[in-house]
Order: C-alpha cells, then sequence, then structure tokens
C-alpha cells in the first residue's frame, strides 16, 4: 500500500514536472523575434545526407556559398539531413516552416517529389533543386543533368578500355558497373547509357552489373570487384560511395582500371582511375542561386543540361589522364565528346512527372 | 537489496535525464558559434510552433507503443530486442497488405491492413518466445537475430520488387489515400496515433495491475521460479508476453506507415524499436511511467532535431546528442533493475546492435 | 594465531554464525576444523583470514604473518589465463615497469611442479575443470608464501589422486613450520592428515582433541551432538502416544504390501475420511539423472496419511534432489511418482498441487516468495483465480483473504509492503500461510526452520505436528538431525543419492543417523538394539 502510494507520488510528480516544464517553455517562447524590414536575402541548403566526404554535396555548398558571397547581400545556412530518407521530408518540412528561409536548395533525384509536397503546406515557400527533375510546380525550380551522355561518356571510354586501349586490357569484351543500391536512375538510365556507349564502340561488349546494398562497405566491394575480374571485366565503373575504395583496391592488385563518376577521381588512385566523367553542379548551383538571390530565377519549370551546355564533361586536363591514357584513347574520346556537343541525346527522366 | 529504494531508483532515472540535457547543452555551448541560439533552439524549439509541437507529440506517440512494447515484455522477465525489426517488418506487410486491399472502403481495409501488422510482429516475436519455451533457446538472442535477419529481407523487397518504379526514394508504392490517417496539426505529422497510443497504455496498465492474468504475468517477471512454484503455466508467460511486445512493434509498424509516412521506406524506423527500450527501462517498465519517458525521450529528440535545423549544429552532433541520451539511459537504469547476467548480455547487445 | 572469544552475526538474515569461539592455530600442525552444514566453520576462518570485516572478539596474530584463505568454490576471471587470475594484484614486474608475463608464469610452473600440481599457467580459468580450479586456487594462496594456510573443503571436488596432491602439499608445508588449516565434513580425510581436530556445532566448538586420540565414530557423534538424544525421544513418542492410544506407532515400511501395512498400523482415531491403509504420496524405482551424473537412484517412498516422514542427510548427497522430485519442480529420469494415487500428466508444481501436493521450498527467497512483491500478492498465489472477477482481479477479496491469513498465522507484516521487508520468520509464516489455506492431503516441508529463531522454529514445529494429528501426510526434508528426530514417524537416511536405510522406532538414535549420513555405517556396527523391522528395512543393495 505504502509502495504504490510512493510509487504513485513520484509519477504524479514527474507528470507534473513535465507539465510545468511545458508551460514556462510556451510561455518563455511566446515573442519570437520579427523578420527586420530590409533583411539580406536568407538561403537554406538542405544536404540529404552528409556533407563529409560526399564530391555532389560538397559542390553544391560550395556553388551556394559562392553565390551568397558573391551577392553580399545573403546569407546561408548549411542543415544536413542525414541518410534516412523518410526523415528528409521532416528535415525540409521543418526548414520550411520556420518561415525565414527565402529559398531551401537541396540536391537529390528524390528530393523534387518531396518538395513538391511539402510545398502544399507551405505554397509561399521557394526551392531549387539540382540533380532532379519536376515541372509545374510553381514555386520550385529543377535542374538536372543529362546523366544519359554522362554514362554514355563513362561507357564509350569502358569500350574504348576493354577493346585494348590500355596495357593491361584483357582479351574479353566484358566490362564492369558497381552500385551502391538499385535506383530509378541507376537502373532506367545509368546502367542501359553505359553498355550503350560501350557498344558504340563494339557491340559485342557485355556489362556485369553488381548491386553492394550499401554505399559503405568497401570490404564487399573489394569482393565483388575480384569477382567481376575474375570473370573477365578489365575496367569498372564504380558509383558505390565508400565502397570505391574497395573497387580501387582490388583493381590495383590486379591490374584492372576504374572509372569514375561525378566528379574527378584520378587522385584516388593514379593509374588505377583512368577516366572521370565530371558534373558542373557547383556551377549550376552558383549560377541559379545567384539569379534566385537577383530575383531573375524562373520557378516552375525543370531543365536539363548536359554536355552541350558545358555542365556534363570528361575530366581530359587531369594530368593523371594524360599520363596514364594512351594518345590514340584520349583523341577517340575526345571525338565523341565533340560528337555530343554537336548532337545532345535524348533523355528521359525516370520518374518525371 | 537492489530493490529495497525505489525512490532512489526514481531519482536516478531523473538524474540521468538531466545530465544527459547538461552534456548537451555544453556540447551545443562548445561547438556551436550561437551558442545561446542553439541551447534556445534545442530547448524551446519543440514548442516554438505548431508543426515542431506535432511532430513531437508523433515521435512520442511512436515511442509509447514501442515503449510499452518493450515494457509489456519486460514485466513477465521477457527480452524482447527485435523490436526494431518487428516494426520494419510490420510495416512493410501493412503497407502491402493496405495497397492489395485497396478497393475496400477504408474502415475496413485500414483494420485489416493494421492487423496484418499487429500479426507479423507478434508472429516474429512469438517466434522467440515459442524457441525458448520448446527447447530453451534464449529469446534474447533469438528476436535480435531473427529481427536483424529480417531487416535486409525488407530492405530488399523495398529496394527490389515492391520498389515504387515513380520515385527517387527507396520505398515502396504510398498505401491509398482513404486509408491514410488525418493529420490533426497539419503539416506536422501528428495524427489519431497519439489517442491510440494513450489507449493502449491505460488498458495495459489495467491489464497488467488489475486483472488475475495481469498478476500472473508481473509474477512470472518477478520471479519466475516462485511463479512456476505456485502453478503458474511460466511456459505460456514466455510465448504469451512476446507476442502481446511483438503485436504492439507491429501496431507501431503499421500506424507508423499509416500516420505518418504512408509508405515503407528504406531504414525508416531509425531506431524506433531501440528507443522503445530506453523508453521502457526509464520507465520502469511501468505502463504508465511510458508516459513521461515517452515524453523526455521524445523531447531530447525533438530538441536535438530543431537545434540541428536552426543553428550550425551538424548532423553528426545531433546523432552524438541522441546516441549520449540513449547511452545515459541505458547505463544507469538497466544496473538497477537488478544485476543478471541476462541484463548484462542485453547491455551488450543493444550496444552492439544499436550502432550497427 | 589465536582466535579468542569470536562471535559473527550475520546482519542480513540475522544468523548468529559463530557464538564466543576461541581456538589456537599453531605452526607446523594441520588443524582439522569439522562440523555439520552450518555449523559455523567457514565464517570462523574467514574472520581468521580477515576477510569479515564485523565481527566480536579478538584475532592475535603475529606482526608480518601471512594468513591466506582458500574458499571452497574458487571464483576466476573466466577469460583470463591463469596466472592473470592469481598475480592479481602482485604481478612482477618488468625494468619498465610493464607487468612480466614470463616471470609470473615461471613462478606459477615452479611452484605447481614442486607439487605435482597438473595446472598450466596460460590456461584460460574458463577451462580449468573444477578440481583444476581448486588446485589453482590454491597455488594462488601460497604465491602469497602464507605462514598460515586455511583450506575450506579443497578436497570436494579432488579425485583420490588429486586428493592425494593436496595432502601432500599440506604435509610439505607442515614440515615447513607453518599452520594448515582444513575445513571439512570429510572423516576419513580428517583422519589420514590431521594433527588435531576441532569440532564446531551450531556456531560453538564442542571439543579439541589430537586425532591420534580419537576415531570417526566420536567425532561423528561430536558433529552431530548426543545432548539432545532425551528429549527427542520424550517429545515423539509421547506425541505418537497421544495420537494412537498405543505405544509408538508401528512404522511402516517401503516394502511392505500396503495392505499388511494397515494390519500392522493402528491408525490414530483422528484419521477420517482418508483410508489409512491407501499411500497419500509414493515414489516408485525414481532415479534422478543429470548430464550423465546418477544424481538420485532407484529411490522408493510411501508416505500414509498423518505420517511424518523424515528424508536427512549431508548437502551433495541429494537432498535438494529430492526436493525437486517431491515437488514436482524436476522430472524423475526414469520410475514414478503417484500423489494420492494418481500419476502425474506432467511433472510441474502445477500438476502437483492439483494432485494435492502443498509445499515449503528450502530456498524462500527464490522459490518460496516473490520478494519485491507485496505480501498479500506472495498471500493470494494460490487463490489468485477464485479473485478473478470477468478478469478482474478482485482487490477487495484478495485483501480480507489475506488479513484472514494473517491473523490466523500471527503475522507481523503490512500486507501492502514489499515481501523483502519481512524478518525470516514472518516470511516462513506467509509462506505457511499460504500453504496451508489449500488444505491439501500431502504436504511437503523443506528445511522449514532453517534460519529461524527459536521461536519461529518451535511454531513451524508446531503446525507440522497440528498437520500430522489431522491426518496430512508429511515429508520433512531437513539436514537438522535434531528437527528430524523430533518430528518424524520414520526417517529415510540419504547417502550419495540414495536411500541408506529407513529407521523408526528405537532405531533411530543420533550415532546411527550420523553414521549412514556420513557413509561409515559399516564402521559404526550400528549399536542400535535390532528390531524386528530392521532387515526389511535396508534397501536393497546397500
Amino acid at each position: 500500500m505504502v509502495r504504490t502510494r510512493i510509487r504513485r507520488t513520484q509519477i504524479s510528480l514527474l507528470y507534473g514536472a513535465l507539465i510545468v516544464l511545458l508551460s514556462t517553455l510556451l510561455l518563455g517562447c511566446a515573442p519570437a523575434e520579427d523578420a527586420a524590414i530590409d533583411r539580406p536575402y536568407s538561403v537554406a541548403v538542405f544536404v540529404p545526407g552528409v556533407v563529409e566526404g560526399s564530391p555532389t554535396y560538397e559542390m553544391l555548398v560550395e556553388g551556394v556559398r559562392r553565390a551568397v558571397d558573391e551577392s553580399g547581400n545573403a546569407t546561408v545556412r548549411i542543415v544536413e539531413g542525414g541518410f534516412n530518407q523518410a526523415e528528409w521530408a521532416g528535415g525540409i518540412t521543418s526548414l520550411a516552416a520556420t518561415g525565414s528561409y527565402d529559398l531551401i536548395v537541396s540536391s537529390n533525384p528524390s528530393l523534387p517529389e518531396i518538395v513538391n509536397e511539402v510545398s502544399q503546406s507551405f505554397p509561399e515557400q521557394h526551392f531549387l533543386v539540382l540533380d532532379g527533375y519536376w515541372e509545374g510546380n510553381p514555386r520550385l525550380r529543377t535542374v538536372m543533368f543529362n546523366q544519359r551522355e554522362q554514362a554514355y561518356l563513362n561507357g564509350y571510354f569502358a569500350g574504348l578500355v576493354t577493346t585494348g586501349g590500355m596495357p593491361d586490357s584483357n582479351d574479353a569484351l566484358r566490362i564492369g558497373l558497381l552500385a551502391g543500391q538499385e535506383y530509378p536512375m541507376m537502373n532506367q538510365v545509368i546502367r542501359p547509357a553505359f553498355l550503350e556507349g560501350a557498344q558504340a564502340v563494339n557491340t559485342d561488349i557485355e556489362l556485369d552489373f553488381r548491386v553492394l546494398g550499401n554505399w559503405f562497405d568497401a570490404g564487399r566491394a573489394a569482393d565483388l570487384a575480384n569477382s567481376m575480374l575474375d570473370r573477365g571485366v578489365d575496367v569498372i565503373l564504380s558509383i558505390a560511395g565508400g565502397g570505391n575504395q574497395g573497387v580501387i583496391a582490388t583493381a590495383r592488385d590486379r591490374n584492372a582500371y576504374v572509372l569514375w563518376f561525378d566528379s574527378s577521381g584520378f587522385h584516388h588512385g593514379p593509374g588505377v582511375v583512368i577516366g572521370s566523367s565530371l558534373v558542373k553542379l557547383d556551377q549550376a548551383a552558383y549560377e541559379r542561386t545567384l539569379e534566385a538571390i537577383e530575383g531573375s530565377l524562373e520557378f516552375g519549370v525543370g531543365e536539363v543540361l548536359g554536355v552541350a551546355d558545358g555542365y556534363v564533361r570528361f575530366d581530359d586536363q587531369d594530368p593523371n589522364y594524360i599520363e596514364y591514357v594512351p594518345e590514340d584513347v584520349r583523341a577517340r574520346h575526345a571525338d565523341l565528346m565533340q560528337r555530343l556537343m554537336d548532337e545532345p541525346m535524348e533523355f528521359a527522366i525516370p520518374g518525371a512527372n | 537489496m537492489s530493490q529495497s529504494q525505489p525512490d532512489s531508483r526514481m531519482q536516478v532515472a531523473v538524474a540521468t535525464i538531466g545530465a544527459a540535457l547538461l552534456l548537451t547543452v555544453l556540447l551545443l555551448i562548445s561547438v556551436s558559434s550561437t551558442p545561446y541560439a542553439a541551447v534556445r533552439a534545442f530547448f524551446i524549439g519543440p514548442f516554438s510552433n505548431r508543426f515542431y509541437l506535432g511532430n513531437m507529440l508523433n515521435v512520442f506517440s511512436m515511442l509509447s507503443i514501442t515503449g510499452l512494447g518493450m515494457a509489456v515484455a519486460f514485466r513477465a522477465g521477457v527480452f524482447n530486442l527485435g523490436g526494431e525489426g518487428q516494426v520494419y517488418v510490420s510495416a512493410l506487410t501493412a503497407t502491402v497488405a493496405g495497397i492489395a486491399l485497396a478497393s475496400l472502403p477504408a474502415l475496413l481495409g485500414l483494420p485489416i491492413a493494421l492487423l496484418v501488422g499487429v500479426f507479423t510482429g507478434a508472429v516474429i516475436a512469438g517466434l522467440s518466445g515459442l524457441f525458448r519455451h520448446l527447447w530453451d533457446t534464449d529469446e534474447l538472442i533469438t528476436s535480435f537475430l531473427i529481427a536483424s535477419a529480417s531487416i535486409p529481407i525488407v530492405d530488399y523487397l523495398i529496394v527490389g520488387p515492391l520498389n515504387d518504379q515513380a520515385s527517387n526514394l527507396l520505398t515502396t508504392e504510398r498505401v491509398p489515400l482513404a486509408f491514410r490517417l488525418p493529420r490533426l496539426l497539419a503539416p506536422s505529422q501528428l495524427n489519431p496515433t497519439l489517442i491510440i497510443a494513450l489507449l493502449l497504455l491505460a488498458a495495459a496498465y489495467v491489464a497488467l495491475f488489475r486483472t488475475v492474468r495481469g498478476y500472473e504475468w508481473r509474477l512470472s517477471g518477478l520471479n519466475r521460479q516462485f511463479a512456476r512454484y505456485g502453478g503458474i503455466h511460466t511456459g505460456a508467460y514466455i510465448v504469451f508476453p512476446m507476442l502481446v511486445s511483438g503485436a504492439l512493434h507491429g501496431l507501431a509498424g503499421g500506424l507508423f506507415v499509416y500516420g505518418t509516412h504512408y509508405a515503407t521506406l528504406v531504414g525508416f524506423t531509425a531506431g524506433l524499436g531501440w528507443n522503445g527500450i530506453a523508453v521502457a527501462l526509464i520507465a520502469k517498465r511501468h505502463p504508465l511511467g511510458v508516459v513521461p519517458a515517452a515524453a523526455a525521450f521524445a523531447y531530447l529528440e525533438s530538441g536535438a532535431r530543431i537545434a540541428m535545423l536552426h543553428t550550425d549544429f551538424t548532423f553528426e552532433l545531433g546523432t552524438i546528442i541522441r546516441a549520449v541520451i540513449f547511452l545515459f539511459v541505458t547505463a544507469s537504469v538497466l544496473p538497477k533493475l537488478g544485476i543478471s547476467t541476462r541484463v548484462g548480455r542485453s547491455i551488450r547487445l543493444l550496444f552492439r546492435g544499436g550502432s550497427a | 594465531m589465536e582466535l579468542r572469544h569470536i562471535t559473527k552475526r550475520y546482519l542480513e538474515n540475522d544468523v548468529l554464525a559463530v557464538r564466543d569461539v576461541s581456538l589456537a592455530l599453531h605452526a607446523g600442525e594441520i588443524h582439522a576444523l569439522i562440523g555439520e552444514n552450518g555449523a559455523g566453520k567457514s565464517t570462523l576462518m574467514k574472520i581468521a583470514a580477515g576477510l569479515l570485516p564485523e565481527y566480536d572478539g579478538e584475532v592475535k596474530s603475529d606482526a608480518g604473518k601471512v594468513c591466506r584463505l582458500v574458499q571452497q568454490h574458487p571464483q576466476f576471471i573466466p577469460q583470463h589465463q591463469v596466472w592473470e587470475n592469481l598475480f592479481l594484484g602482485i604481478e612482477p614486474r618488468t625494468r619498465w615497469g610493464m607487468i612480466d608475463q614470463d616471470a609470473a608464469a615461471r613462478r606459477f610452473s615452479a611452484l605447481a611442479g614442486r607439487y605435482a600440481f597438473p595446472v598450466e599457467p596460460r590456461m584460460r580459468a574458463e577451462r580449468l575443470s573444477a578440481a583444476q580450479a581448486q588446485l589453482a586456487a590454491i597455488l594462488g594462496a601460497l604465491l602469497h608464501n602464507p605462514d598460515i594456510l586455511i583450506l575450506d573443503e579443497p578436497t570436494a571436488p579432488c579425485s583420490d589422486h588429486e586428493t592425494a596432491l593436496v595432502f601432500g602439499m599440506m604435509r610439505d608445508l607442515r614440515n615447513d613450520g607453518r599452520a594448515v588449516v582444513l575445513i571439512t565434513h570429510k572423516l576419513r580425510e580428517v583422519m589420514e592428515i590431521s594433527d588435531r581436530i576441532t569440532i564446531m556445532r551450531h556456531g560453538r566448538v564442542v571439543r579439541t582433541l589430537l586425532t591420534a586420540d580419537t576415531n570417526p565414530g566420536e567425532l561423528s557423534s561430536l558433529m552431530i551432538g548426543e545432548d539432545c538424544q532425551r528429549s527427542e525421544s520424550d517429545r515423539r513418542f509421547s506425541f505418537a502416544r497421544r495420537d494412537s492410544g498405543t505405544t509408538a506407532r508401528t512404522p511402516l515400511t517401503d516394502q511392505q504390501d500396503p495392505a499388511t501395512a494397515a494390519q500392522q498400523t493402528s491408525p490414530p482415531p483422528s484419521l477420517r475420511a482418508v483410508d489409512p491403509a491407501q499411500p497419500v504420496f509414493e515414489l516408485l524405482k525414481v532415479s534422478l539423472v543429470r548430464r550423465g551424473r546418477m544424481l538420485l537412484e532407484n529411490l522408493d517412498l510411501r508416505l500414509y496419511p498423518g505420517e511424518i516422514l523424515g528424508i536427512t542427510g549431508i548437502r551433495e548427497n541429494g537432498l535438494e534432489y529430492i526436493e525437486d522430485i517431491l515437488s514436482g519442480s524436476a522430472e524423475p529420469s526414469s520410475g514414478e511418482v503417484r500423489i494420492q494415487g494418481n500419476l502425474p500428466t506432467r511433472y510441474t508444481p502445477r500438476v502437483f498441487r492439483k494432485l494435492g501436493l502443498a509445499y515449503i521450498p528450502t530456498d524462500r527467497l527464490m522459490r518460496g516468495a516473490s520478494l519485491s512483491s507485496t505480501v498479500e500478492d506472495n498471500m493470494i498465489l494460490l487463490e489468485r483465480k477464485r479473485f478473478g472477477r470477468g478478469g478482474l482481479l478482485n482487490r477487495r477479496a484478495s485483501a480480507s483473504f489475506s488479513a484472514a491469513l494473517q491473523q490466523k498465522f500471527g503475522i507481523t507484516a503490512v500486507l501492502g509492503k514489499p515481501m523483502h521487508t519481512l524478518s525470516g520468520g514472518n516470511m516462513q509464516k506467509v509462506i505457511l500461510s499460504r500453504e496451508l489455506s489449500q488444505n491439501s492431503p500431502v504436504v511437503v516441508f523443506s528445511e522449514p526452520s532453517w534460519g529461524l529463531d527459536f521461536r519461529s522454529s518451535q511454531r513451524v514445529h508446531d503446525e507440522i505436528l497440528r498437520l500430522s494429528a489431522e491426518g496430512v501426510g508429511i515429508i520433512l526434508i531437513s539436514s537438522d538431525i535434531d528437527e528430524i528426530l523430533s518430528l518424524a514417524d520414520r526417517i529415510v537416511v540419504m547417502y550419495k543419492g540414495s536411500f541408506a536405510r529407513t529407521l523408526h522406532g528405537s532405531d533411530r538414535v543420533r550415532d546411527t543417523i550420523g553414521g549412514l549420513m556420513l557413509g561409515i555405517e559399516s564402521e559404526m556396527s550400528l549399536a542400535a538394539p535390532e528390531d524386528h523391522n530392521h532387515d526389511s528395512s535396508k534397501e536393497p543393495g546397500q
């Protein structure tokens, strides 16, 4: 009896404390400072992941920062949303709910759908999403890169390598692609375009496609790379985040080659990483953010930028590229670049509304 | 005797949360360039607008259900370490059921879908109970293993066969519009799960403390040897509590889908099951204790998240703070529950599992 | 070393373990300390070794003398190597202050080699056998180079060979001019190795004598005590007389046909509905094997209404297992149990209770009570179903039920307080009140007065006699010979998992029991007068 009474008292005390805490906080937070009349343009960058270690997001942040610095009358806050996709909507909503940002910038193919949904609750909020595509939301501007062209560039280069372009190329006409996970862009664009590019060199080339299942397990990535090499693959396009390191290690041990995606990767393994396709995300982020600050950015549209626009490239300036890749291969790839400049490829965006 | 000072145990729980808060404040102050704003965002943020308040309450309702799921198992002296996986798998089955039943009226379809989730969770956890009863395998280990093994399977199903081809997210298709629970404090995620959670807590309290079965249930947890000696079918109070615990986690999974996310996304449970353990422990395994415990946890979580949004607080720091809270709570409350090797093992498993 | 007027009371359970004991230990001597379980031997030696800080009295020893105690079940950190366990705190250091593993291992090996103890220093402690662990612990004590070495039941896990090694080591120490104390209850070992013997009983020293001057028979009776012999016969037989109106009730033997037994027995007039000829409880050829070890072997037993059957023996001879068998807590490996003629469908306490058995367990704290539950919750355990109304627990009814029990048994307690707030005596009363509220025809008592003060155990004994008078069949498991002698009609002595002998009537002599308990009955030549049941009462194979 006495004991239960003690326990009851304790619990009611705790409830009491909770209520007191709640009410003080509610009272205490009433007058939030209101927007100044002539306040600077305020930008928030929502990173769906973590900046550190992600070249794409580093480019995103750098591009937006540059625009903000240059404009002189703008501020920027970087918010990391972490890896749980389910929490991204909450993160974006939270940012929108503060009402203190003129523009929320983000980057990821899956963000437009999230943003479009959040936008229903906060119709005044403007968004800029790079690396994603959406048309028709009057407050949402998207900038997409022609990843078909990008994968095609990698594929064509892989085709040149596996057909004997490099000293350690083997006789088998097999190229490899390791993906961190399967996602629409990977399955519907990158994978077919990579093979398409290779087959533009030789129609007999086959693709060995593997999925790591995550974006960090370098050990398993090395195993998968080994298995690919066992089956005659001599060049692997690795799009596996932290897993890429495992692929490089295997390729180095067994004299195979690795291709990089999205950013320049030569420094990760000189002589092993022999090709990198580039996306000028920083440039796009910079330009569109600056336009937004200046008030000239058009919303409600989705643009696609490709080789011809100068936003998708192949890194042919890196000294490692020039040192390790024979001149004739480089020349043939430069021809391809020129072809794409003249004739951009059609890009069917998966999941486009 | 370890149980001789119930009030000191409560003090420990309160002191723990206090210490976690203090450490958080110190972290905020030392790391942030705008310490005042950071502390303010952390503490006041969750109450600063409807959106944050609603989200916090939603976290609270989810944690209440998983915390209750753990508490009822702990009350019977069984350990369900598979809560995380149970929530996840059940969310998926409830999602699939809802999509398959889209043609039914919501009043019929939604309960069926939720029941599918409940059933899934109950089966997964119940298996561990059954194994313990039949072959004396440790339900602590088996529930952990079964749940851990099921998580990658769900991941695969979401990414593979059940993937929503129209979305770039790693997600299933969304459940029918009619089935979705209404939002209570739009645009926040708060939904009727809150009411369901509170009703469940009250029901659990009555069942445990005011019924004969509850008496047997608690006695089996307090002293299984004594319960067996008294003619209580203790085997049943291994299997049954695991079933109920799993069912509650299954319900949490279903409600998470139909109330919060409308689909199952890869990894979206994000510690709901693990934090349920911490909640149950702070609550002293008492259904009514779950309310303040889940509230405290939800508050701290929301505070960390808001501080992250409003200040130069990085994602890792937010994670660290959540981990600190979890660590403090489990480390300080667990040993007070009575020193036993089972508890010791559960701590080790918790941290291995929690960090994975 | 000298111990003077040592008294030790354990505060946790209020047991007076050692009462005003004085003892002198001499260098160059092996001193055996013998006595029954709970006689206070281990407590006294822990005090001598300085392991128990709180006691009354004085421990005198010369400055600088090292005294080490090797406890009965040595504990090691299982994942660590043997040497790491033993050198904890005295690790040899290298010049750099690092632990010198090799030096430690060498020192250990040298010591082990000296006594031919088969223990490797680098072995992980968890891989040690029980005997090896014991030897390792002894070596650990020797590393401290003790002047006085106390060994608590060192040979319990040892085979003859290992026992010989331990004895060799003890002699070596003695010849080296050190004092060795051997705590044991194995009389054979005492006679073989010791120089002097101190016998303890109930916390007191009964006598100290030279080994050369004594024999196992004398030791046995000193250990078990002779002072109560008078009172036991008075008490028990006056009770029996009161019941039957004749002289001592003719005891029933296990081998007898129940029909014949019925003719021989003149049942007490108070026996009512129950058929006195039908056993209320039977064990038929019950054996218990666990992990290949025969714990109980071929036990036969019949209990008749109104009878008090005592089962006694020394710990580790099967008393704890027979308790489990009798209560349904363990399933026999072979043989069967019958309660009121019925075979249990399953061997669980639940089924046993349904068949009419109540049970007061030895382990009151774990099995007999739920310490963190309220007193009331402890009382209603068996009646819980009665208080259920539509599934809900009727707290008002359960409270009045508990209050009634409290009054009937005179329990000093607050019903709403946790069980652990109660004294040992009241706790036992709660357990009794609960078990006896069922009016079961069979009640198993196991060590019912263990740890209780005189008044409380008196109450328990009165209760047992009252039940017996009402015709309840009672099995009393007790290692307390006084208790058994004063209550039981028949006494079964367990030795190494078997019933060594069933004794009744005038057979029930302390010396005989003591000898049977220690397994030396053959030497004891059973001086007790023959009675007509004697031969038939012997277990086959004994």
